[in-house]
Parts: C-alpha cells; structure tokens; sequence
C-alpha cells in the first residue's frame, strides 16, 4: 500500500507524517507564548482568524534537538469534526512529499535512544536516510490531555 | 432509511409545525382565536404527515393523521375545542414533538395508548354544549375553506414531489402575524458554521484591511488613483462586517415562544392562575447570547411562578386578581438589550433572606448589621441559597440564582432585582447586543499583550513613589494597594503568570495598577503598560489550555496576533488572592468612615489661627488686594461680578488674634446657598484636603461663630460657623428668633458627616428645637421606634442604611403615615429628588442653608404632610 508522506526536519532529524492528515505549511510563524501551560505547548498561532494551538513535536518525542534554525516553520494539521480548535506542529524546515510503499517500511525498534518511539508509526528505509513516521492519533490524545 | 440526506430538513421544517401546533392551542386555551387559526393548526398536521409519509415514518404519519381528523372535524363545527380536548392535543403534540426530534428511531415507540385515545375522541363527535369560538369562526369565513382545501391539495402534490421550496414559503407565512400582507421572500437556510466562519473572515478581513491601509499609506501620492481604491476597500470591508454581524442576529421570539406553554403547564402543576405577557418579541440579539439567555429565563419564570405567584386562594383573600401576572419585556437602552421580569405575587421577604443566609452560614448575624437591604437582597445570587421553606420539584434548589448570574456575567450582562413585599419581584437583566464583541481594555506585562474586559476593570491608577494617597506596600507575603483608604490585596500579572522569577521592585518607579472586579470583590492588577482600548472578537479558549484558569479566551488583536483574554475571577484563583477577614475588614471599616469624609478647606487669618469650612458651603475664593475694599458707613465692601459684596473681616467678629501689620494681598471666601451672602476675607489659603472630622472635646476652645475644634494636619483647626458668624455680622437679614411656639418639638436628624451634624444641630437648637442624633438611617429608625418625634431631618447618602432606604421604611409603617421628612443633601440632581420624593420625602433641601431648613422645619410642623 502507498501512502504519501510529507517529511520534514527537525533538527538534524527526518520526521514524516501522512499528506492526508495535513492542512497546510506556514512559513516564518509568529505566535503568542501561553505563561504557564506545560512545556509541549509553544503557543498560538492566528491562521486567518482560526487558533492554531502550536506544539513543540520534539518535547512530545522526548527529543532532545540542539540549535535553533532562523525561522520556524508551523505545520498546521487537519481537524476532524469532533475536533474544536486547529493543532499544529513547529517545524524547521519541510522537505518533500514522497510516496511510500509499506513494503519499506518497519516496525520501530522497542526502544530507541533520546526517543520515545510509542509516537513512531513505523520507519521507512529510504536509500540514504531513515525517515521516522510519526503518529499523530496516538499524539494527539497526549496533546489534548493535559 | 432513504433520502437521509432530507431528514435533516424534514426535521427543521416540521419542529416549526410542532411550534405553531402549541401556540395555537395555547391561544384556544386562552380564547384569542380568529378565523385563520385553525387552519393554521389543520395546515401544520397535514404538512407532518405529508413529508412523514414520504420518508415512511409510520408512527409519525399516524399521530398526525389522527390530530389532523380532529382539527378537521373542529373546522368543520363538528366539535368544539374544550379545555380537556387541548389538553389531550397538547399531549399528543409533545409526543409527536418527540419523535419528529428522532426519526429515525420513532417508529420502535409505542404511541398505541395515545392513538386509541385520539380515536375515541373522533368518534365521540356529539357537539358541546358550550358555543365554540372556532365554529363561527368557519362560518365566518366560509369561503376561505375552500381555497385552503385547494391550496392543501396543492402542497400535497409538491409534496410528494419533494419540492424544497414548499417548506419555505410555508414558514414565511408562519412568520407573517396574520393580517399582515404576504410578501414573499427568499431565504435559504444556511449552517451555522458557515456564518461563524464568515465572522471570521470578515473579522481577518478588517485587521487585513487595516494592514494594506497603513503599508500603502505612504504611496497615496505617488500612485494615481490609489487614495479612492483604498477609501473604497475601507468602506466595503466595514459595510461586510456589520451585514456579517447582522446574520447572527435573532429576534428574541425564539427563545420567547416557548413560555407561554412552560407557564401554563408549570401553573396547573402547582395549582395556581397565571398570565404571562410578553413585549418586545422582535428584538434582536446575537444568536450565542439567545441561547445561553435561555436557562437564566427559564430559571427565572420558573421562579416567579413557584415562588413569587401566590395560590388564587391567597390572592382572592388579598384582594388581588386570582390570576397573577408576569410580564417579561425585551427592549434596546443605551446599546444594550434589557430584559425585564416582573410579577405581581409576593415579593421577597428581606427579613427571611437575611435570617436564611446566617442559618446557611453565608453570612454572619455580625455582617447583617452592616448590611442595607440591597445588599441583604443580593445575597438570593450566592451559591447555596434557597428561600422556599419547602424544596420542591419545580425551583427552590437552592441552585439556580447563582448560576443565572454568573451566565449573565459571562456574557458580560448583569442582573439586577427589585422587591416590594406583598407587591411582587422584578429582575432587570442587561446584555450586550452581540456576546462575540465586547469593548476591552489592550495591556502589555513582559512584553506580551494581555486583554482584559472592560467590564471588569473598575478603575485605573498610577502609583508613583513618595505619594502617601495611593501607594504600594507589603504586608508579610501579601502586597496591598493603598487607595483612597481602602486596602485591595495586589498581585502582580507576571508574577501571577510565572513569566518571571523575580519579585517585582515597585519602589522604584511608577506602578500601573489595574482594579478588577471579581463578584463583589476588588483587587488589584499590576501591569506594565496600558496600550490601548479595542472592540475584541473573543474566540473560545483553545482546549489543551483548558485547564488555564487565568484565561476566559483568546482574541486576535489588530496587529494580527493572538493575545489572551485574562479572566479575572481565574486571576484570584491563580494568584491564591485572599479577601480574609484581615485584608477585607479594615477596608470595609474604612469604607464606613470614607463617606463620612468631607473635603474642607483650611484658611488662615492674620494672627495665625486656622479655620476651615466645607468645600460644599463655598460659592468662590477671590484674590483681592485691600486697596480694592471700600468702606461705606460701617461696613467693608468690594466689587464682586459687578455688584458690591459686603465683606467682613474675622476678627472683627471671633474672639481671636489680630496681626498689626495687615497684608496687602488677601483673599475671599464667597459662600453659596445663603440669601445675603457676605464675603468672609482671610489672609491665607492653605489647602483643601479630604478628611473626617473628630471634634476634639476641649471646651476651652467654644465661642459662637464655630461648629467646634479638632486637629487636623497636626494643627488645630476651628470650623466657621457660617450662620452665627453672619447672625453677629448682619442681625438684621440673619437673626431667627422663633424660638417660643415651637419649642416643645422633636427633631430626629440623621446625617452620617460629623461636621453637618453638629452643625444642623446647633442650627437647630438655636432656634429651639429638641434634637436626637443619629449617623445613619438604622441608628435613626432605633431611635424613632422609641422616641417620640415630631419631624425628620435626614441626609440622603449615609452608610449602612441610607436616607431613601429609611424614609421607605418610614412610609412603610402606618404608625409614621403623618410624620413629616426633610431631606438635607448635598445631591442637587433632579433624578435624586424624584427618587426622594417617591420614597415619601416631604422637603428637600440642598445643603446647607440655616434659614431655609429652618422655614422648612416650620412649615412641615405647622401644616404635616398635609401640604405636600
């Protein structure tokens, strides 16, 4: 089965998640901090009068990413019905959609290092790179739990 | 099920028919009925069924078919319509009411009871006996049947076809009060959704708008044309918003409609005769604000007629109409929608409420003393509170209130409530027109921007250093904000919001204090900066931040950011502010004493002594140089707005000091509010300040011409006493010697101003009048109760109980019915003398002027209340 995946950096990390569940890309983001509120949240993000609560993906992860790009990138995600507000994700950069055969993709490994791989769906093995693919169903209950 | 995708309409589309079924047989109940009625009613069944059918909602199709045979047969004048009959078709419209809301599982009920009984009705026709409205209203209007039968036909057949616009044209008619010329329109039925979405937009479109206009600003000049293209997209956007704005709005009639039929049920369950009115059904408000109207208005029905409505028996013996009577009325005031509740039942017992909230532990019998009446009435919105002795299944929860009020609050609306006992209740509700914008004040701490409603802010202050009337200080942990002499507890946002570590440092500069209301709390919000004021759009507070309890929502302001709505009773939870005894206590102890404070100004004379006099008495203070007096027989005068003004010199007249020397320059004093005003000089102005007066006890220190001595500003200050000064200086116009007939009367005075009441005591006494002091309206009605008194003399402002509140209860005991009251104020505003005179004021005088009181006392003695 193939699935589209748009890959995207952060830090010196390939992360993928699946096309379908993405609204769209915002360039160089700015967003409001929010004072006291656990470290996965970043702030919020005004997207044409919607409210995007921004996340930070690498706390989520337990990643520990070293160096901040010049410019953050926001991927905005797609919400279902139930869903009341717009969740997105600050990114470094956005790389490429790429289609990906299951066939090339494994199963995490039970444990990783500087990883919490119960959010990686499964890894493809590309030719010169691994790209994680996260998954975002079980995130987001981690997101909306606090 | 087929056509799933039409279920939805069917639904909509036939929950108005349910609507218009109830209102009609609501009006038959109470028989205002015309012609056009029943076939309003025939008309909503018959289109049920129809549609039901198509959709093969046999329980549906049956219910109405039955309704529709029985509403044939009272067309016909086959029958009439009696109160049992409605009764069973109002049950039989509730069950259908229910199943149209669930189609899809309506036909797994079993209505079969309900159906046999319709049968039985239909086939019981024999005619009654009482003359039916409804069959002269067919005969009146025979032809008409025919047209409808006609017309029915014809929507069948559309019907079956499934034609959309049938519903439609139906509803507007609905919508049409009858009588009213049919004018077609066209509507669509639109989500929701899609208008919120469109007030977001046009919202983003306004701050997009904002953004082109200032970028291009600059090249107006350089590019030809531009300026009109930009002036014409300034107008487009602000005309899109408001037509945006305007399809949110709603007459209120949706929530409205639905009372008459909750009343009636709700009187018959508790045996008793109501009739609701209700005005101003067209007024419009923003769909959010209808629906979250609607629990607090319920509520508050539910009330009047539970609680307020006494049973017919009760009323008959009262001599009221055993119907009672609420009237809800919506109106636009002042750019908000007022919603008046009011009923004609029993009022509110202040006494029982007060002895309710000590039994609940809400209050203390310690606080009560404190309390006025209004007060005590606010405390039926605290959570825990009921006053029915009984719970019963209607109201008397003793939940409820509360929440009516905090719903109210959220929307940025208030509640208000008015009581007579034995006459009935009003609740006054105020709203915004729109929920979603609201007018908020822009502040900034740590660089971010923060939004605080402005109906929440109650003031804002600077606090620099070295002030003494409004500064900062720290008690142990907690930081309090002197102001005015009242202490509110302080905190500081960014601390609050943990945005920084550090304890704020306000001793070295300006402080920018917010005070924010939170119930009937104060307290106050360091910020750093106030930025601006702005009309907000708020926004819900995204859910993974719901757990932020210092933020109502969030709003996106016009730089196109997103800044937090900060929720000011969130803030007091947050920051742990207490309102403890200790904080709360000495504030309200100097509350007390506040309204007690008068603003005096103090003057010097020549040898150095120091006199004051209140700011109220005093008309003007003119610098003159003595050259300018002239002396004409014995007395000084000088120039003053073109007509001489006889001056007089202190010491010509007080036992005190006199300097050789006299200076040049001097000043005066131009009293007001006395028929021959004479100018009083002084060498030195020193200052006007606020303060309460504790007149020292020295009697070394009395003479005629002052009220008495005390210490203020470390000095000791004599207060003028302007009428025996002027009684020394002029006997021929201020000299009052009517002392003997009216010697034996009693005046009680309450004035809560120490220096008035000493004063107006020795006015009165002087011209030898019996005088009982008290500070206030409570004290005073003690003293009434066990004095005899001829005459009240009270002041209208006063703490815990003040002069209207006295007088109403006054005029509420027939034992006082002839006992005449003076009001003596300081308020010179018409809106203040009509409420006096309502509550039973007699005279109202403005202070102070000896002579006039004193006529006035005369008058009101000789002739009583006779006069007014």
């Amino acid at each position: 089965m193939k699935n589209e995946i748009l890959t995207f950096n952060l830090g010196d990390l390939t992360l993928g998640i699946e096309l379908k569940q993405v609204k769209e890309m915002n360039r160089n983001i700015t967003y409001t901090m929010v004072p006291e509120s656990p470290e996965h949240i970043v702030g919020l993000m005004n997207m044409r009068g919607d409210i995007v609560t921004l996340f930070d993906l690498a706390a989520l992860l337990d990643l520990k990413i070293t160096g901040q790009p010049e410019q953050l990138n926001g991927l905005v995600l797609k919400k279902s019905q139930n869903d009341q507000d717009y969740f997105g994700f600050v990114i470094h950069s956005a790389d490429s959609v790429l289609e990906i055969n299951d066939d090339i993709c494994e199963q995490p490994p039970k444990k990783m290092k500087d990883l919490n791989v119960k959010y990686i769906k499964k890894i493809a093995k590309l030719k010169d790179q691994l790209i994680m693919i996260i998954h975002y169903d079980l995130l987001k209950e981690k997101m909306t739990e606090w | 099920m087929q056509h799933a995708e039409f279920i939805q309409e069917f639904v909509e589309e036939a929950e108005a028919h349910i609507e218009t079924l109830e209102e009609g047989l609501l009006r038959y109940e109470k028989k205002d009925i015309d012609a056009e009625l029943i076939h309003d009613l025939f008309r909503a069944v018959h289109s049920i069924k129809g549609t039901a059918g198509f959709f093969e909602l046999k329980n549906i199709v049956e219910l109405s078919h039955k309704m529709e045979s029985i509403f044939g047969q009272i067309r016909d004048g086959k029958r009439s319509l009696s109160k049992s009959l409605i009764d069973q078709l109002l049950q039989a419209t509730d069950q259908l009411g229910e199943m149209i809301r669930d189609p899809q599982s309506s036909d797994q009920l079993d209505i079969h009871t309900l159906i046999d009984l319709l049968d039985q009705i239909q086939q019981n026709t024999e005619p009654h006996a009482e003359i039916t409205v409804s069959q002269q209203a067919v005969e009146a209007d025979e032809p008409f049947i025919s047209e409808n039968k006609e017309q029915n036909e014809k929507e069948h057949e559309i019907e079956e076809l499934y034609e959309e616009l049938v519903p439609e044209s139906e509803e507007i008619k609905e919508d049409d009060p009858p009588g009213k010329s049919l004018i077609l329109e066209d509507r669509v039925r639109v989500h929701v959704s899609v208008l919120n979405d469109l007030l977001n937009l046009s919202s983003e479109m306004v701050l997009a708008r904002n953004q082109l206009l200032s970028v291009l600003k600059s090249h107006e000049k350089s590019i030809p044309n531009l300026k009109n293209i930009l002036q014409n997209i300034n107008n487009l956007t602000t005309d899109l918003q408001e037509k945006v704005m305007q399809t949110r709005m709603q007459p209120i009639e949706k929530l409205f409609h639905k009372f008459p039929r909750m009343i009636r049920d709700l009187a018959k369950q508790v045996g008793k005769e109501v009739d609701l009115e209700l005005n101003g059904r067209d007024v419009e408000l923003d769909k959010s604000i209808i629906e979250l109207l609607n629990d607090p208005l319920t509520h508050l029905l539910r009330n009047a007629v539970d609680h307020g409505i006494e049973s017919p028996v009760t009323r008959e013996n009262l001599g009221k109409n055993r119907i009672g009577s609420i009237h809800m009325n919506a109106y636009h005031e002042g750019g908000l929608v007022h919603i008046k509740i009011e009923d004609d039942g029993a009022g509110i017992d202040i006494d029982q409420i007060e002895q309710k909230a000590i039994e609940n532990g809400i209050i203390t019998r310690e606080d009560t003393r404190k309390m006025k009446e209004r007060d005590i009435l606010q405390l039926i919105f605290s959570p825990g509170f009921s006053t029915a002795s009984t719970v019963t299944d209607l109201s008397g929860r003793g939940v409820g209130l509360d929440v009516v009020k905090t719903n109210l609050e959220k929307l940025g609306g208030s509640i208000d409530i008015q009581t007579k006992w034995g006459e009935g209740t009003t609740f006054h509700l105020t709203m915004p027109l729109t929920v979603a914008i609201i007018p908020a004040l822009i502040v900034s701490s740590m660089g971010e921007k923060f939004v605080i409603p402005q109906i929440n802010v109650q003031e804002m202050v600077r606090v620099k250093p070295g002030e003494h009337s409004v500064k900062l200080e720290r008690v142990r942990e907690s930081l309090l904000l002197k102001l005015r002499n009242k202490l509110y507890p302080t905190v500081h946002l960014s601390e609050v919001l943990g945005m920084t570590d550090q304890s704020i440092d306000f001793d070295s500069g300006t402080s920018c204090v917010l005070i924010l209301k939170s119930g009937s709390m104060r307290y106050g919000l360091i910020i750093d900066q106030v930025y601006d004021e702005e009309e907000i759009l708020i926004k819900s507070l995204p859910q993974p931040l719901n757990k932020c309890v210092a933020y109502s929502g969030v709003t996106i302001l016009g730089d196109g950011r997103v800044a937090f709505i900060l929720d000011t009773d969130g803030l007091v939870e947050k920051a742990e502010i207490s309102f403890d005894d200790e904080i709360v206590e000495p504030a309200e102890e100097e509350t007390g004493l506040s309204s007690q404070k008068q603003e005096l100004l103090m003057f010097g004379t020549s040898a150095g002594e120091t006199f004051c006099m209140d700011l109220e008495l005093i008309a003007r203070i003119e610098k003159v140089n003595r050259s300018q007096i002239e002396r004409i027989g014995d007395k000084d005068f000088i120039q003053f707005q073109g007509e001489p003004l006889r001056v007089i010199e202190l010491e010509d007249y007080l036992p005190i000091g006199r300097a050789s020397g006299a200076e040049q320059e001097c000043y005066v004093i131009v009293p007001k509010l006395v028929k021959h005003p004479i100018g009083i000089m002084c060498s030195r102005i020193y200052d006007s300040i606020e303060s309460s007066i504790e007149f020292s006890q020295n009697n070394d220190i009395a003479f005629k011409g002052i009220v008495g001595s005390a210490i203020l500003q470390n000095r000791i200050v004599l207060l003028l006493n302007i009428y025996e000064l002027f009684e020394m200086a002029d006997p021929e116009n201020y000299s009052y010697d009517d002392k003997t007939h009216l010697a034996q009367h009693t005046v009680l005075l309450a004035e809560d101003t120490p220096f008035f009441r000493r004063l107006e005591q020795q006015y009165m006494e002087s011209a030898g009048y019996h005088v009982l002091a008290a500070t206030n309206g409570k004290e005073a009605w003690e003293i009434l109760r066990s004095h005899e008194v001829d005459v009240v003399v009270t002041d209208i402002h006063m703490p815990i109980m003040n002069g209207i509140e006295f007088v109403k209860k006054i005029r509420s005991d027939g034992k006082y019915a002839d006992l005449p009251v003076i009001a003596v104020t300081s308020i010179n505003e018409q809106a203040m003398k009509e409420k006096a005179y309502e509550a039973g004021v007699d005279f109202y005088e403005i202070k102070l002027d000896k002579q006039r009181l004193l006529e006035k006392l005369k008058t009101a003695l000789q002739e009583g209340r006779s006069v007014v």
